[in-house]
């Protein structure tokens, strides 16, 4: 078959991308291959470890299970638009705080994760953190500070809209 | 670990997804919500030479409820079923089976529709549909015609659907006067079920239909005489679950399967008993 390429439009982070994709091509690594998002860590490739997770309209998605075609219209998240090394998104900023990652390798799906739950649930209990990070797997941590931290980044939104308000 | 080439075909409407799955015949595949099926595509299990995508038919989504029964749109999404209100009051086992399937990032694009077809044996959607005596409406180049949800698995990832058909609607009868329970057990959240029971409890008889155990979803039936106590309850589901045909697997041996499969039809009735 020969080799069919089309254009779309991704809108990422808040400004649209123009990619040209095999429709074969995974949203994960059109992410970061051609739109340059590292932060979008390809781990098991087939929607088990959660390591390629980003939002969707605002939901987590696995990338790794759609393609990049299929996103086209969509609004996508990836952790590069959550805070920078000198003004960490409340929840990075938690996660560093509470020690919730040693290697990081998982560390931008459990972040991505953790916002888009406190977006829904602003203080969600310790069960429901654990039952909505099951589907992230962490192999350095054991979850307890992961979830510590999640804990820690409810306490700091509710602190910021208060400072805000 | 990526998949192979093939042709991406978007229809905008169901005919026009019939008709490109009509013309790629035995080389064509549908794709619904892709949790199930880009894995094995990833892998190269799956090698369809042409993919038609159904999530730009937007005649597939959503839920309508009505006074005596609940339709749903092949694509509805597990995590809209899980947070739909009206749902949540009108039928609840839905809602709360939706809320059982995978990991939120994976209710987030799964489907119902996807989930039956699939017919993975350890899926909650066929057992649930086959308890609540759902119907299944398939349209294909014929036009439409509906199949009992009970009729529909014919064996692991095997279905009554037709290589040109699709799965378009999900009608539901609401019985009010139903209780219904699920109960599952499964290593963590959001893995799969290892053995799991669906009970539908009315005036005159209780079932049980029960997945995870290798096999298309199986139904037992007693009558509310023989579910009066738990202790002889127990013991009539044992035999009855002890003549279900079980597959062990790397999780669990088939006699421990049956065993969770009574432990979790236990858990189920309680819930609708009391």
């Amino acid at each position: 078959m020969t080799e069919e390429r089309v254009e779309i439009t991704l809108a990422v982070n808040g400004h649209d991308e123009r990619v040209t994709v095999e429709p074969r091509w995974l949203l994960s690594d059109v992410l970061r291959r051609e739109c340059g998002l590292l932060g979008v860590h390809v781990g098991c490739e087939h929607g088990v470890c959660g390591a390629c997770t980003v939002l969707l309209d605002g939901e987590p998605v696995r990338s790794c299970l759609m393609f990049a075609v299929q996103a086209a219209g969509h609004q996508l998240t990836t952790v590069e638009a959550l805070g920078t090394a000198d003004h960490l998104d409340p929840v990075q900023q938690a996660f560093w705080e509470a020690h919730g990652l040693q290697c990081g390798f998982c560390t931008p799906g459990m972040v991505l994760t953790a916002r888009a739950l406190l977006d829904r649930d602003p203080h969600p209990s310790e069960e429901t953190i654990r039952e909505t990070l099951a589907g992230n797997l962490c192999r350095c941590t054991g979850y307890q500070f992961i979830v510590d931290a999640v804990l820690l980044a409810a306490d700091k939104r509710a602190e910021g809209a208060e400072g805000g308000a | 670990m990526k998949p192979v080439r093939f042709k991406y075909q978007a229809p905008a409407t169901v005919a026009e997804a019939v008709q490109q799955l009509a013309e790629a015949g035995i080389d064509g595949k549908a794709l619904a919500g892709g949790q199930s099926l880009v894995p094995m595509m990833n892998f190269r299990l799956a090698r369809p030479a042409v993919l038609v995508d159904l999530n730009g038919v937007a005649e597939l989504s959503g839920i309508t409820v009505d006074g005596d029964h609940v339709e749903l749109g092949a694509l509805t999404r597990h995590q809209t079923i899980a947070d739909s209100e009206r749902l949540q009051h009108a039928l609840p086992l839905l809602a709360r089976t939706a809320g059982l399937i995978g990991h939120w990032g994976i209710r987030t694009r799964g489907t119902v529709g996807g989930s039956v077809v699939h017919a993975d044996p350890s899926a909650e959607w066929p057992a649930v549909l086959t308890a609540l005596s759902a119907e299944l409406e398939l349209v294909g180049p014929q036009g439409a015609h509906r199949v009992p949800a009970g009729e529909f698995v014919l064996g692991p990832l095997t279905t009554a659907i037709g290589m040109d058909e699709i799965l378009t609607r999900i009608h539901i009868p609401r019985v009010p006067t139903a209780r219904t329970a699920i109960e599952e057990v499964a290593r963590r959240p959001g893995d799969f079920a290892l053995a799991g029971a669906v009970v539908v409890a009315s005036t005159e008889d209780t079932r049980w239909t029960f997945f995870g155990l290798g096999g298309p979803p199986e139904t037992v039936r007693l009558s509310a005489d023989d579910a009066r106590d738990e202790a002889s309850l127990k013991r009539q589901l044992t035999d009855r679950v002890a003549a279900l045909e079980v597959t062990g697997d790397m999780h669990g041996g088939a006699e421990w399967r049956r065993q969770v499969a009574v432990v979790v039809a236990l858990r189920a009735w309680r819930q609708v008993a009391a």
